[in-house]
Protein backbone atom coordinates (compact mmCIF):
# COMPACT_ATOMS: atom_id res chain seq x y z
CA UNK A 1 0.00 0.00 0.00
CA UNK A 2 1.37 3.25 -0.86
CA UNK A 3 -0.34 5.49 1.72
CA UNK A 4 -0.29 4.73 5.03
CA UNK A 5 -0.78 6.11 8.58
CA UNK A 6 -2.76 6.11 11.47
CA UNK A 7 -4.77 8.30 14.52
CA UNK A 8 -4.05 6.53 17.72
CA UNK A 9 -5.11 7.49 21.68
CA UNK A 10 -2.93 6.05 24.44
CA UNK A 11 -4.13 6.62 27.71
CA UNK A 12 -3.35 4.59 31.35
CA UNK A 13 -5.72 1.97 30.40
CA UNK A 14 -6.22 2.80 26.80
CA UNK A 15 -4.76 2.34 23.83
CA UNK A 16 -6.96 2.36 20.41
CA UNK A 17 -6.53 3.95 16.95
CA UNK A 18 -7.44 3.78 13.91
CA UNK A 19 -5.43 3.29 10.53
CA UNK A 20 -5.46 3.42 6.75
CA UNK A 21 -3.30 1.59 4.33
CA UNK A 22 -4.75 1.74 1.13
CA UNK A 23 -3.58 2.56 -2.60
CA UNK A 24 -5.23 5.92 -2.97
CA UNK A 25 -4.53 9.05 -1.15
CA UNK A 26 -6.56 9.79 1.97
CA UNK A 27 -8.69 12.42 1.15
CA UNK A 28 -8.77 14.88 4.14
CA UNK A 29 -12.90 14.17 4.67
CA UNK A 30 -12.03 10.56 4.84
CA UNK A 31 -9.20 11.44 7.38
CA UNK A 32 -11.84 13.52 9.61
CA UNK A 33 -14.49 10.32 9.33
CA UNK A 34 -11.43 8.25 10.44
CA UNK A 35 -10.76 10.74 13.23
CA UNK A 36 -14.60 11.10 14.44
CA UNK A 37 -15.28 7.47 14.04
CA UNK A 38 -12.38 6.77 17.02
CA UNK A 39 -13.53 9.37 19.08
CA UNK A 40 -16.61 8.04 18.85
CA UNK A 41 -15.95 4.49 20.45
CA UNK A 42 -14.31 5.91 23.18
CA UNK A 43 -15.94 5.75 26.05
CA UNK A 44 -17.48 8.77 27.02
CA UNK A 45 -15.02 9.78 29.97
CA UNK A 46 -11.86 9.15 27.72
CA UNK A 47 -13.76 10.89 25.21
CA UNK A 48 -14.37 14.07 26.98
CA UNK A 49 -10.23 14.18 28.21
CA UNK A 50 -9.13 14.43 24.81
CA UNK A 51 -11.98 16.78 23.26
CA UNK A 52 -9.60 19.54 22.83
CA UNK A 53 -6.80 16.73 21.13
CA UNK A 54 -9.45 15.70 18.75
CA UNK A 55 -10.67 19.55 17.80
CA UNK A 56 -6.84 20.60 17.34
CA UNK A 57 -6.27 17.48 14.81
CA UNK A 58 -9.39 18.40 12.77
CA UNK A 59 -7.82 21.95 12.50
CA UNK A 60 -5.01 20.58 11.49
CA UNK A 61 -6.47 18.09 8.63
CA UNK A 62 -8.42 21.32 7.84
CA UNK A 63 -5.54 23.45 7.13
CA UNK A 64 -3.46 20.60 5.43
CA UNK A 65 -6.35 20.38 2.92
CA UNK A 66 -5.68 23.99 2.21
CA UNK A 67 -2.13 23.43 1.66
CA UNK A 68 -1.65 20.29 -0.08
CA UNK A 69 -2.18 17.60 2.22
CA UNK A 70 0.93 16.39 3.55
CA UNK A 71 3.29 13.94 1.21
CA UNK A 72 5.27 11.39 2.55
CA UNK A 73 7.90 9.88 -0.41
CA UNK A 74 9.62 6.49 -0.24
CA UNK A 75 12.04 6.84 2.04
CA UNK A 76 11.24 10.30 3.28
CA UNK A 77 10.63 11.03 7.00
CA UNK A 78 7.22 10.70 8.33
CA UNK A 79 4.84 13.21 9.71
CA UNK A 80 4.31 12.52 13.86
CA UNK A 81 1.95 15.06 15.58
CA UNK A 82 1.02 14.54 19.35
CA UNK A 83 -2.19 16.42 20.90
CA UNK A 84 -1.59 15.70 24.40
CA UNK A 85 -4.13 16.09 27.42
CA UNK A 86 -1.40 15.12 29.59
CA UNK A 87 1.95 12.92 29.98
CA UNK A 88 -0.50 10.12 30.25
CA UNK A 89 -3.56 10.88 28.03
CA UNK A 90 -3.26 11.92 24.65
CA UNK A 91 -4.02 11.64 20.69
CA UNK A 92 -1.36 10.96 18.34
CA UNK A 93 -1.35 11.30 14.44
CA UNK A 94 1.30 9.83 12.35
CA UNK A 95 1.59 9.67 8.62
CA UNK A 96 4.14 6.97 7.33
CA UNK A 97 4.06 6.89 3.69
CA UNK A 98 2.18 8.83 0.69
CA UNK A 99 -0.25 11.53 0.31
CA UNK A 100 -2.98 12.63 2.99
CA UNK A 101 -5.61 15.15 3.67
CA UNK A 102 -6.14 16.53 0.35
CA UNK A 103 -9.27 17.94 -1.02
CA UNK A 104 -11.67 15.62 -2.54
CA UNK B 1 15.93 35.01 28.74
CA UNK B 2 14.02 37.19 26.43
CA UNK B 3 12.95 34.01 24.50
CA UNK B 4 11.57 32.93 27.89
CA UNK B 5 8.70 35.73 27.41
CA UNK B 6 7.26 34.74 23.99
CA UNK B 7 3.75 33.76 24.47
CA UNK B 8 1.88 33.86 21.18
CA UNK B 9 3.87 32.79 18.38
CA UNK B 10 1.90 31.28 15.84
CA UNK B 11 1.28 34.17 14.43
CA UNK B 12 4.40 35.86 14.63
CA UNK B 13 6.63 34.37 12.06
CA UNK B 14 9.57 36.85 13.82
CA UNK B 15 8.37 35.11 17.43
CA UNK B 16 8.60 31.66 16.09
CA UNK B 17 11.52 31.86 13.77
CA UNK B 18 13.69 33.08 17.31
CA UNK B 19 12.16 30.21 19.10
CA UNK B 20 13.27 27.79 16.73
CA UNK B 21 16.74 29.85 16.87
CA UNK B 22 16.63 28.77 20.43
CA UNK B 23 15.92 25.68 21.15
CA UNK B 24 18.37 24.81 18.14
CA UNK B 25 21.22 26.38 20.07
CA UNK B 26 19.90 24.51 23.32
CA UNK B 27 19.80 21.59 22.13
CA UNK B 28 22.84 21.76 20.67
CA UNK B 29 24.77 23.59 23.72
CA UNK B 30 23.80 20.20 25.89
CA UNK B 31 24.38 17.66 23.54
CA UNK B 32 27.26 19.16 21.01
CA UNK B 33 25.34 17.62 18.30
CA UNK B 34 24.03 19.40 15.41
CA UNK B 35 20.24 19.43 14.78
CA UNK B 36 19.39 16.14 12.77
CA UNK B 37 15.09 16.06 11.90
CA UNK B 38 13.76 12.83 11.56
CA UNK B 39 10.02 13.85 10.65
CA UNK B 40 8.21 16.23 8.20
CA UNK B 41 7.06 18.78 9.18
CA UNK B 42 5.97 20.86 6.06
CA UNK B 43 2.44 20.54 3.74
CA UNK B 44 2.68 19.27 0.59
CA UNK B 45 2.57 22.47 -0.85
CA UNK B 46 6.06 23.21 0.90
CA UNK B 47 5.20 25.36 3.23
CA UNK B 48 6.31 24.75 6.95
CA UNK B 49 3.96 23.76 9.11
CA UNK B 50 4.18 26.68 12.41
CA UNK B 51 2.01 25.50 14.39
CA UNK B 52 4.57 24.52 17.00
CA UNK B 53 3.74 20.80 17.09
CA UNK B 54 6.70 19.91 17.10
CA UNK B 55 9.37 23.44 16.98
CA UNK B 56 12.25 21.16 17.41
CA UNK B 57 12.98 17.66 16.51
CA UNK B 58 16.50 15.80 16.27
CA UNK B 59 17.66 12.38 16.35
CA UNK B 60 20.55 11.84 19.38
CA UNK B 61 21.27 8.46 17.75
CA UNK B 62 20.34 6.68 15.05
CA UNK B 63 17.26 5.30 16.59
CA UNK B 64 16.66 8.09 19.32
CA UNK B 65 15.05 11.32 19.28
CA UNK B 66 13.95 14.25 20.75
CA UNK B 67 10.31 15.90 19.71
CA UNK B 68 9.35 19.13 21.66
CA UNK B 69 5.87 20.65 21.11
CA UNK B 70 5.50 23.96 22.26
CA UNK B 71 2.00 25.51 23.27
CA UNK B 72 0.75 28.97 23.76
CA UNK B 73 -0.56 30.26 27.14
CA UNK B 74 -3.20 27.83 27.97
CA UNK B 75 -4.90 27.57 31.66
CA UNK B 76 -6.67 24.23 30.91
CA UNK B 77 -3.28 22.43 30.00
CA UNK B 78 -0.39 21.61 32.20
CA UNK B 79 2.28 23.45 31.69
CA UNK B 80 4.55 20.21 30.35
CA UNK B 81 4.06 17.04 29.97
CA UNK B 82 6.75 14.44 28.91
CA UNK B 83 6.87 10.77 27.69
CA UNK B 84 8.65 7.79 26.10
CA UNK B 85 7.04 7.35 22.67
CA UNK B 86 7.94 4.34 20.27
CA UNK B 87 7.43 4.53 16.39
CA UNK B 88 9.15 3.22 13.40
CA UNK B 89 10.93 5.50 11.18
CA UNK B 90 11.71 3.55 7.62
CA UNK B 91 10.20 0.14 9.21
CA UNK B 92 12.48 0.43 12.11
CA UNK B 93 11.89 0.73 15.30
CA UNK B 94 12.87 4.42 16.76
CA UNK B 95 12.48 5.65 20.25
CA UNK B 96 11.83 9.44 20.98
CA UNK B 97 11.41 11.67 24.21
CA UNK B 98 9.06 13.95 23.73
CA UNK B 99 8.14 17.10 25.73
CA UNK B 100 4.87 19.42 25.35
CA UNK B 101 5.32 22.55 27.10
CA UNK B 102 4.31 25.95 27.53
CA UNK B 103 7.73 28.22 28.01
CA UNK B 104 8.97 29.72 30.71
CA UNK B 105 11.66 29.78 32.89
CA UNK B 106 10.60 26.44 34.75
CA UNK B 107 9.51 24.78 32.03
CA UNK B 108 13.16 25.34 30.51
CA UNK B 109 15.43 24.51 32.99
CA UNK B 110 13.30 20.74 33.40
CA UNK B 111 12.99 20.59 30.09
CA UNK B 112 17.14 21.08 29.66
CA UNK B 113 17.21 18.54 32.63
CA UNK B 114 15.29 15.85 30.50
CA UNK B 115 17.42 16.34 27.39
CA UNK B 116 20.33 15.90 29.34
CA UNK B 117 18.92 12.67 31.27
CA UNK B 118 17.57 10.97 28.13
CA UNK B 119 20.92 12.02 25.60
CA UNK B 120 22.78 10.37 28.50
CA UNK B 121 20.63 7.64 28.86
CA UNK B 122 20.11 7.67 32.49
CA UNK B 123 16.57 8.83 32.36
CA UNK B 124 14.25 6.79 34.44
CA UNK B 125 10.27 6.39 34.59
CA UNK B 126 10.49 7.33 37.91
CA UNK B 127 12.27 10.48 37.37
CA UNK B 128 9.86 11.34 34.20
CA UNK B 129 6.81 10.35 36.29
CA UNK B 130 8.46 12.79 39.12
CA UNK B 131 8.90 15.75 37.01
CA UNK B 132 5.26 15.03 35.16
CA UNK B 133 3.61 15.02 38.80
CA UNK B 134 4.71 18.40 39.63
CA UNK B 135 2.51 19.66 36.46
CA UNK B 136 -0.56 17.84 37.08
CA UNK B 137 -3.75 19.80 38.29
Amino acid sequence: MNHRGRFQVQGKNLEDSNSWAQDVPLLAITGIELLNNLHERLRSSDASIRSKGFAKCRRFIAAARENGGVNISGMGKPLIKSFPKNFTERLDLEVHLGIAFIKE
Amino acid sequence: MEVLAIGSFVDSPQNYADLIDFWKHTFTSLTGLAEESYVNNTYGNGKAILDGNPIFISKITADKGIRIIQAEPDMEQPLLSSWIHQTVIHDKPFEELVIALQLNSETYTETIQLIKLYADEVLTPKILQGINEKYEG
